[in-house]
């Protein structure tokens, strides 16, 4: 396990190459500290402040990465893996087969009760993001910071580095997409509500 | 690349636009918006669609973070001093709390960003600060507060007891004098932040207060200068659509992408001044560019037409080009007033001397027909009313 922020920027370029071990071995630094996020996450009723999921990150970030490593470039490519660990982690969770190395949150079957519409339909998304990573990484990006890490439009343009309206309009597209390929099966789920 | 974010900004917001109106008014609204290009209208019109069909679908996200508008808590004190009272307004972005500053004892306004919203102000708001003008809310200061969110913004500024000028409006057409003596106030405050090389951005009903001067007298105040910058701060699980600006006060140029300027700001000026003399808007709620660009507003006064007409051209370079100028171009009528004014005043004064000296042969009657002719206008100043009146008995 790699111990030295060397390796995380070294592992965060060498997953933004394509090199899908980077990504086990960023899930390992990631996990135990996306736990906290989710904890945090699940916390709403906690009067008067809340942490933002953006804000959560880049604590994250600052901690793991020394502050003469953290370039731009890197901490974009952070949120990019903390929105797809999220992903994954809450993906376990839907499927009711949480990873070992997480502990179980309280509330969390609140959050994604087994075998509701919302689950079904956050595990249809996780398994067409693996397609859509195939042909438009991007647009893959955009969904795990939208819907699975639950930025705002604007941050989510931040960490992916690109304009406000272009963000919006990808993510127009993505759900469409999306959308397209799920109708019938999340119109069904709709109707039964 | 340039070319394509410029393609996402015009139909993005075209499509922000048309989402804003109601569902089978959309197409229309297209339509006209696009003014016969096609490609543009297919391109915004198909999102149009897909957002109705989708019904916001995937825009909650899986894992809701927590929504908390308010980013202080009655009671709390920021920065060591500033005690926060109560809420007084919510807009679209941003809360104005009344607090009481602690050390220097006085009631103050304090605006900062909702929650979900930037945390730091745009850096106009430091040129902001520097204005100081009756007609202009006044910035004391920019601090930052410390939260558990992390380090958040906000302005401590003047309290301002009052209404806005929309909420006024929504009450009834205001007395012309009135409407006169706010219209002058508002150029005064624009064009004095514009000297200082500030752009308001956001000018509307809703950042015009109308309140009470130390001396008692109506005061129009401008707030929110410096602020419009973030106008495309997202908002946590709101469809886009349900965001949008206000496009009532929006110049075309506006619509279609461009930075807010002087002109802009006259534009949503001139929408000012036509609702302070006809009690309405320009234009229908949700009449689309293309045409306003079409269609002159419906006259409202001989006397105020060509100045409205001049703020709302859709062509900027025809536009007065600073404030100043409808200041002057105000002034005809009402400069001749106060010469009028001043030469009544004096002709009182004299006339008033004549009296007294020739109390006894003088009839009064030769005083009021040498004064009755310039006091019939209902846009005369009232300090030279309240003169007059006083002078007159």
């Amino acid at each position: 396990m790699p111990e030295s922020v060397g390796d995380i920027t070294r592992l965060l370029h060498e997953w933004r190459q394509g090199n899908p071990g980077a990504e086990n071995q960023l899930f390992d630094l990631v996990v135990p500290d996306l736990r906290r996020l989710a904890h945090y996450l699940m916390q709403r009723e906690r009067k008067g402040h809340s942490l933002q999921p953006t804000e959560l990150v880049d604590q994250i970030y600052f901690r793991l990465v020394a502050a003469k490593n953290q370039d731009w470039q890197n901490r974009r490519h952070f949120f990019a893996i903390a929105a797809r660990a999220m992903r994954r982690y809450l993906i376990d969770h839907a499927r009711g087969r949480p990873d070992a190395e997480f502990v179980a949150i309280n509330g969390m079957e609140n959050f994604l009760p087994a075998e509701s519409p919302k689950v079904d339909l956050a595990i249809t998304i996780d398994r067409l993001l693996d397609e859509l990573a195939k042909t438009k990484p991007e647009w893959c990006d955009l969904v795990e910071v939208k819907y699975f890490l639950g930025l705002t439009d604007e941050e989510a343009a931040d960490v992916l580095g690109v304009k406000l309206r272009t963000m919006q309009r990808t993510w127009r597209d993505a759900r469409r997409w999306l959308f397209e390929q799920t109708e019938s099966g999340y119109g069904k789920q709709s109707a039964g509500r | 690349m340039e070319n394509k974010a410029q393609d996402d900004d015009l139909v993005m917001n075209l499509v922000e636009l048309a989402l804003n109106q109601p569902e089978q008014e959309r197409c229309a609204y297209l339509q006209r918006a696009c003014a016969g290009e096609t490609d543009l209208f297919n391109q915004a019109w198909e999102y149009v669609q897909w957002e109705a069909r989708m019904q916001g679908f995937l825009l909650e996200p899986l894992y809701p973070p927590p929504l908390v508008e308010h980013p202080f808590e009655l009671g709390e004190l920021l920065d060591g001093r500033f005690r926060i009272v109560r809420e007084v307004a919510q807009g679209g972005m941003g809360i104005v709390f009344e607090a009481m500053d602690e050390k220097l004892d006085r009631r103050i306004a304090i605006k900062c960003a909702k929650t979900g919203f930037r945390k730091r102000l745009p850096p106009e708001v430091r040129h902001a600060r520097e204005i100081s003008h009756p007609n202009v809310c006044k910035i004391f200061e920019i601090h930052t507060a410390s939260t558990p969110q992390g380090e958040m913004d906000f302005i401590s500024m003047e309290f301002l007891d009052g209404e806005t000028l929309t909420e006024r409006l929504f009450r009834g057409p205001l007395p012309r004098l009135q409407a006169q003596e706010i219209a002058v106030q508002l150029c005064a405050g624009l064009a004095e932040a514009h000297r200082n090389r500030v752009i308001h951005g956001d000018l509307k009903g809703n950042n015009v207060i109308l309140s009470t001067g130390a001396d008692g007298a109506m005061r129009a105040v401008i707030t929110d200068f410096g602020l419009a910058r973030s106008p495309e701060a997202a908002q946590r699980n709101v469809p886009s659509g349900a965001r949008g600006g206000t496009p009532d006060y929006m110049a075309p140029e506006l619509w279609r992408g461009e930075k807010a300027s002087v002109g802009s700001d006259i534009y949503a000026l001139g929408v000012i001044l036509y609702e302070l003399v006809s009690g309405r808007k320009p234009y229908p709620a949700g009449l689309a560019s293309e045409e306003r660009l079409m269609r002159k507003p419906p006259a409202v006064d001989p006397k105020w037409d060509r100045i409205l007409a001049r703020c709302l051209d859709p062509d900027p370079v025809r536009r007065f080009s600073d404030v100043d100028e409808i200041v002057q171009a105000l002034a005809p009528s009402h400069t001749r007033r106060w010469f009028l004014a001043a030469t009544a005043a004096g002709v009182l004064a004299v006339a008033s001397g004549v009296v007294t000296y020739q109390r006894t042969v003088a009839p009064r009657e030769t005083v009021r027909l040498a004064v009755l002719p310039f006091v019939t206008s209902d846009l005369l100043p009232p300090r030279f009313l309240k003169h007059q009146s006083t002078d007159n008995t």
